[in-house]
């Protein structure tokens, strides 16, 4: 015991200074609510958006300015022009197909509106909507706040170049990359660029990588406009953008977060558990078990880490190759195909069908194995009588080769 | 209580240390899918006709067997049975 404490002690102290500057910050960035709603092609019919972070924040309404409860909806310029009409904005799933689901729980109420008039905005609900032709980033892939799983997925950005910002010879960079917490900037890192960008308006890169660190993620985006040319040739560059977008790959928290979430529901089932078996008026007072209580944290936790053990590598390999073999992998044994030919009616043999079933042959109702062949008032079929031969002299068979195999005998 | 608090921090901790750790359920690199054609196929078998499926289950015992002396030997060295 007192060299379990030790090792506690010396793993809290080591990493409490590592890790606490970022439980910090991250805490620090789960106050910052910024919306962005945009358009994934025009002309639409619908809108929608995403919060970030944390996602528990996509409520109907968001603040777009102190004491006001408004939604910013910022319109991606550039496709067809907007047809007319009102259009109602919706904050659902980041799935477009999902967008006109008025069953959708972050619905927005009727006056979420805005009515387009001869492609200009001519009227809005308590939506303020503007077409933003900033140079900026529109969208991220993964979207941002999103969860991903590890494996291969698709990252990166969708944006827009301002007309005015528009220079020959500009570029921009791009980089993903883990950032916490059991990884480093290298951990899953891809780099690109510099990638030419050729003319104003929208543009966008996309890859795939293969993301195999859990954690926290990190999209970054640069951009750089030449300001001094010589005949043509740029030789200084200046960054007019700089934008990130996080994401997580798998469902873990930071490490230390994840620890005290996991201590807390552990201790308040053990605390529960406690209270039920060691009440000595409650209907459930067991002695025993109260005394185990004391020693024992509840058995949902052991539960949870023996599941976790179960279904994470390396075990979770082993448990997955004994189901496999089991015959537990699947719910039903698939059956041997049936062979069936139909012979036309124009051909002289025909019709015809003929079929064969191996499985009805042999184990179907009234086939060879499961005939009764008995006239008794007990009748059993062929297998069921020779069942027990076959079992004794296979397993006869396997008890000599384990006892030739002990005793390397040539029996 | 404390004993209660010092073992949920270690089922936290290894609890914590696995979910980092690739998922396990699927087998690796296409394996899975042809361990259970395979292993499916063995059982349809069975089902047609049952002495294979004895044979297949005699088959397993003897792995077992196999594994389980190869444990052995791991264990108790020069005087477990070769």
């Amino acid at each position: 015991m007192k060299y379990i404490i030790k090792f506690f002690l010396i793993v809290v102290f080591i990493a409490m200074p590592v890790a606490a500057p970022r439980v910090f910050a991250a805490t620090l960035t789960f106050s910052k609510i910024t919306t962005e709603f945009y358009v994934d092609n025009a002309p639409f019919k619908c809108l929608y958006g995403y919060s970030y972070p944390p996602p528990g924040y996509n409520s109907a309404y968001y603040p777009a300015g102190p004491g006001q409860l408004q939604v910013s909806v910022v319109l991606l310029p550039g496709g067809s022009p907007l047809s007319d009409g009102t259009y109602i904005v919706y904050s659902g799933p980041d799935v477009a197909s999902n967008c006109m689901d008025s069953s959708n729980p972050t619905f927005l109420s009727d006056n979420g509106y805005f009515t387009v008039l001869g492609g200009v905005i001519t009227a809005q609900g308590p939506v303020s909507a503007f077409i933003d032709t900033s140079t900026h980033i529109i969208s991220w892939v993964p979207i941002t706040g999103s969860t991903v799983a590890t494996g291969t997925q698709s990252i990166g950005f969708t944006g827009w170049i301002n007309e005015d910002d528009f220079e020959e010879d500009m570029y921009f960079s791009f980089r993903n990359n883990c950032i916490e917490p059991l990884c480093n900037a290298f951990n899953d890192a891809f780099l690109a660029g510099p990638i030419y960008i050729t003319n104003s308006g929208e543009f966008s890169f996309s890859t795939s990588t293969d993301l195999q660190s859990v954690g926290l993620h990190s999209e970054d985006v640069k951009i750089f406009s030449p300001t001094f040319n010589v005949f043509g040739y740029p030789l200084f560059y200046q960054q007019i953008l700089s934008d990130s977008s996080q994401y997580n790959v798998g469902t873990s928290t930071g490490f230390f977060e994840g620890i005290i979430d996991e201590l807390q529901a552990g201790l308040a089932s053990s605390t529960a558990q406690f209270s039920q078996v060691c009440n000595p008026i409650g209907g459930n007072f067991t002695v025993s078990l109260c005394l185990l209580a004391f020693v024992y944290p509840s058995a949902d936790q052991i539960q949870t880490m023996l599941t976790q053990l179960q279904t994470q590598a390396p075990w979770g390999y082993v448990f997955r190759f004994y189901d496999i073999v089991a015959g537990n992998a699947t719910t039903s044994t698939s059956s041997l195909p049936v062979i069936s030919y139909d012979v036309s009616s124009t051909s002289p043999f025909g019709p015809l069908h003929i079929e064969f079933d191996l499985f009805g042959a042999i184990r179907g109702t009234d086939s060879i194995l499961n005939t009764a062949v008995s006239d008794s008032d007990n009748p059993k079929t062929l297998w069921q009588i020779i069942d027990p031969a076959v079992y004794f002299l296979v397993y006869l068979l396997l008890i000599i080769l384990i006892f030739r195999d002990l005793t390397k005998s040539n029996l | 209580m404390i004993i209660v608090i010092l073992f949920s921090l270690i089922f936290s901790l290894v609890t914590l240390m696995f979910s980092f750790l690739p998922d396990g359920n699927v087998l690796p690199f296409g394996t899975d899918n042809i361990l259970v054609t395979a292993v499916q196929t063995v059982y349809a078998f069975i089902d047609v006709f049952p002495p294979i499926g004895i044979v297949f289950q005699a088959f397993s015992v003897f792995i077992l067997y196999k594994i389980g002396m190869l444990i052995l030997r791991l264990f108790i060295g020069h005087r477990a049975p070769n």
